[in-house]
């Protein structure tokens, strides 16, 4: 008789890191399909043209460094699908590539791969090609020969250089289900909403992050539209553009560039929400979530001190 | 199904067949020199084989050697058993325990083989754990359903030998009814919801201290105390172990003889090859390598896991997820104190209070990544224990050079 032996514990919840981001890609999937079907085939050969550069940078990367290849995983596609998502569908195939490859490079394999990147590589190479080459991201030019059904012009270019007579005409109903010009994804509000409440549900994100974020953003847009209303926007109004969505529920919860302690989760969503509202009104980008993000992720190890002391009882059995 | 529930069942005890023979570890104690037996000898049901170790059977010593078990190596005496139970006369029964003092009481109860801490001074506040603490284990309610009107005497028992001025019996949510008619008016009552780990003592415990932060806490498991009352009403030995054990072809609750090997349980045609034989919890208990490994009076389950059940732990990658850190009931960062042991920083590990961690194995059943988070952090304490010592050695060194 052969027995196993193993240190205790002997039961697993059988989840693992492919599952994770397996239920993260399918609620990713509405948006996906409400954006091809928006755009048709530009907005596809953007997605992939990500997913594909994704996977195959993080290939050549890891063979490069003798590394094992994880893309099994799934964190490459998921990677790749994300930074599509925040393009404007018009982006040239060349800047894909660039930004895609930069986001598994820059943004996570030189810091040690899955679960060491300090900021979110997604994040990172949009920032990286939005800030080297910012004439591709004129969100107004992106929808150039369509024939939307809606308002073509991108609310918040609109917003920052006319000011809030001009967002007038946006109906809140119209953006909430994403008739509004944005990124290719991340216009599709309620479908990203859908998305982020199934991974919420099923417990793959925490609720602390998405819900002091939006807390953060409205909090924040409310301070100056109480202010002042002829001159600031409704906060409703800013939390269903641009990428307010997509970031409260898919690019704040990263898991590796956010806080692991609730405070301190809470603290970073507020901090995530906030600094969107300070860079959309001060900054020279009409949204400011992306940055916002990309702040708050700088101060995550300081945000993981907020922890209380582990209680330590010595008991004593009779 | 939420396998982390903690299990109701009405089951009724089956009285194991008796054993032909026993094995009996002396576990914790060193040296066979102060033996006082030979081998050949008749043993009579609880005579003094060691101070602090007692045979639960009448019958003949057939060897004295040594066997392996899952934390070490200790001397074993098997012993033949004989048909017919002799008890030893110096276990006498004690009805009204209040006629002797509670030293007396202890010593009496002890040498009945109860094994109940020396050091009772400094008590104040006693629970009793009457919630089974781990998932399948269904010992701990089988015997406050059955032992229920014995309950209050029970308290007064503890009270009585402790002078602890509270005691507190813990209860499952399901268990109320129950739980509120046996406490009287002797004790406080605690529930516990039916989820593992908050069954777990340190748990309990860690409760207690949150509304009064000054009690001085002890507790005593259900099936120890029932012992005691048994004892100094019957005036006989505690011998018996109540067993829940969870094979594949069903789940009982035996009444086992205490030193009987498992495979006397667990019969060998109910395996198959790379089976796991679990004694306890199947989130803390020891993987079983030896069909001979006795039942001592700490095990509450015995677990047979199929081979298609057994996960391998891996060490992949951390992704950061912070699921570990959202499950550790003691509020342990485990996320950094696993990788601070992964690379050997244990003094780091030390400052993020890995002592506090109760080895529930939560963080590790909850990882997505497969990593063994129960073994580093074991390791690490082990590291600091050993670290600490040579610190130890090392000032008392420089400090009798310095006397010289």
């Amino acid at each position: 008789m052969k027995l196993i032996v193993s240190s205790p514990p002997h039961w697993h919840a059988k989840i693992d890191v492919a599952k994770i981001h397996l239920h993260l890609i399918i609620a990713l999937i509405p948006a996906v399909l409400f954006s091809v079907y928006t755009y048709g085939i530009h907005s596809a050969r953007v997605i992939a043209l990500a997913v594909a550069t994704a996977v195959i940078s993080e290939i050549l990367i890891r063979r490069l460094l003798k590394k094992p290849v994880t893309i099994d995983d799934g964190s490459a596609i998921l990677i790749g699908l994300l930074f599509a998502m925040i393009m404007p569908t018009s982006t040239p195939y060349w800047l894909v590539v660039i930004g895609t490859f930069l986001s598994i490079f820059i943004g996570r394999e030189i810091f040690g791969g899955l679960g060491c990147n300090p900021m979110n590589p997604v994040i990172v190479g949009w920032a990286i090609t939005r800030i080297s080459w910012p004439n591709y991201f004129n969100l107004d030019l992106a929808s150039v020969g369509y024939n939307l059904d809606f308002n073509y012009r991108y609310p918040l270019a609109l917003l920052k250089s006319g000011g809030v007579d001009q967002i007038a005409d946006f109906a809140l109903i119209d953006l909430l289900l994403g008739k509004q010009v944005g990124g290719l994804g991340s216009a599709a509000a309620i479908f990203l909403v859908i998305g982020g409440v199934y991974i919420l549900y099923r417990g793959f994100i925490t609720w602390e992050i998405p819900l002091s974020f939006t807390v953060g953003v409205l909090a924040m847009a409310s301070i100056f539209w109480l202010t002042d209303s002829s001159q600031y926007a409704n906060p409703v109004f800013h939390l269903l553009t641009g990428n307010v969505i997509i970031g409260i529920f898919f690019l704040a919860t990263d898991f590796s560039s956010s806080p692991f302690n609730r405070w301190g989760m809470i603290v970073f969503g507020l901090g995530c929400g906030i600094l969107t509202i300070i860079l959309r009104i001060w900054s020279i980008y009409p949204d400011g979530v992306l940055f916002a993000i990309l702040i708050m992720n700088l101060f995550t190890p300081l945000l993981d001190k907020i922890h209380k002391k582990p209680l330590h009882l010595e008991i004593k059995e009779l | 199904m939420d396998q982390l529930a903690l299990n109701r069942n009405d089951l009724q005890i089956i009285e194991a067949p008796e054993p032909k023979e026993v094995i009996l570890p002396l576990k914790g104690l060193e040296g066979r020199d102060k033996l006082r037996i030979k081998i050949g000898q008749r043993l009579i049901t609880g005579q003094v084989l060691y101070p602090g170790l007692y045979s639960s059977v009448t019958g003949i010593v057939k060897s004295i050697d040594s066997m392996s078990f899952p934390d070490d190596d200790y001397t074993v005496i098997r012993v033949e058993v004989a048909d017919e139970d002799e008890f030893d006369e110096a276990i006498k029964a004690e009805p009204d325990f209040q006629g002797k003092t509670p030293a007396e009481l202890l010593e009496l109860l002890n040498r009945a083989n109860l094994g109940i801490s020396e050091d009772l001074a400094d008590i104040d506040t006693v629970f009793v754990t009457a919630v089974d603490p781990d998932p399948l284990s269904l010992v701990y309610q089988q015997v406050l359903k059955e032992f229920k009107a014995e309950l209050s005497e029970g308290f007064k028992l503890i009270k009585y030998l402790t002078s602890a001025k509270r005691v507190i019996l813990a209860i499952s949510e399901e268990a109320k009814e129950l739980g509120s008619a046996a406490i009287g008016d002797v004790a406080d009552l605690m529930l516990v919801k039916s989820q593992y780990p908050n069954g777990l003592p340190e748990l309990l415990a860690q409760r207690i201290a949150e509304q009064d932060s000054s009690a001085k806490l002890a507790f005593i498991k259900i099936e120890k105390l029932i012992s005691a009352l048994t004892i100094l009403k019957e005036g006989k030995p505690a011998i018996y172990k109540l067993v829940t054990v969870n094979t594949k072809s069903g789940v009982n609750n035996y009444r086992v003889r205490l030193g009987t090997p498992i495979k006397e349980i667990i019969k060998e045609d109910e395996l198959n090859n790379n089976d796991k034989i679990i004694i306890g919890s199947p989130l803390r208990g020891a993987a079983c390598f030896n069909l001979e490994t006795p039942v001592t009076a700490d095990i509450d389950l015995i677990y047979v896991q199929d081979t298609d059940e057994v996960y391998n732990y891996q060490n992949l990658q951390c992704i950061n997820c912070g699921k570990c850190v959202k499950v550790c009931p003691v509020n342990l960062e485990v996320n950094l104190i696993c990788r601070y042991a992964e690379f050997a920083l244990f003094e780091r590990c030390a400052e993020l209070d890995v002592n506090a961690c109760i080895e529930c194995g939560l963080c590790a059943y909850y990882c997505p990544s497969g990593r063994a988070l129960v073994q580093f952090i074991r390791l690490a304490k082990d590291e600091i224990k050993q670290q600490n010592i040579e610190q130890l050695l090392v000032t008392t060194e420089n400090s009798t050079e310095e006397d010289q």
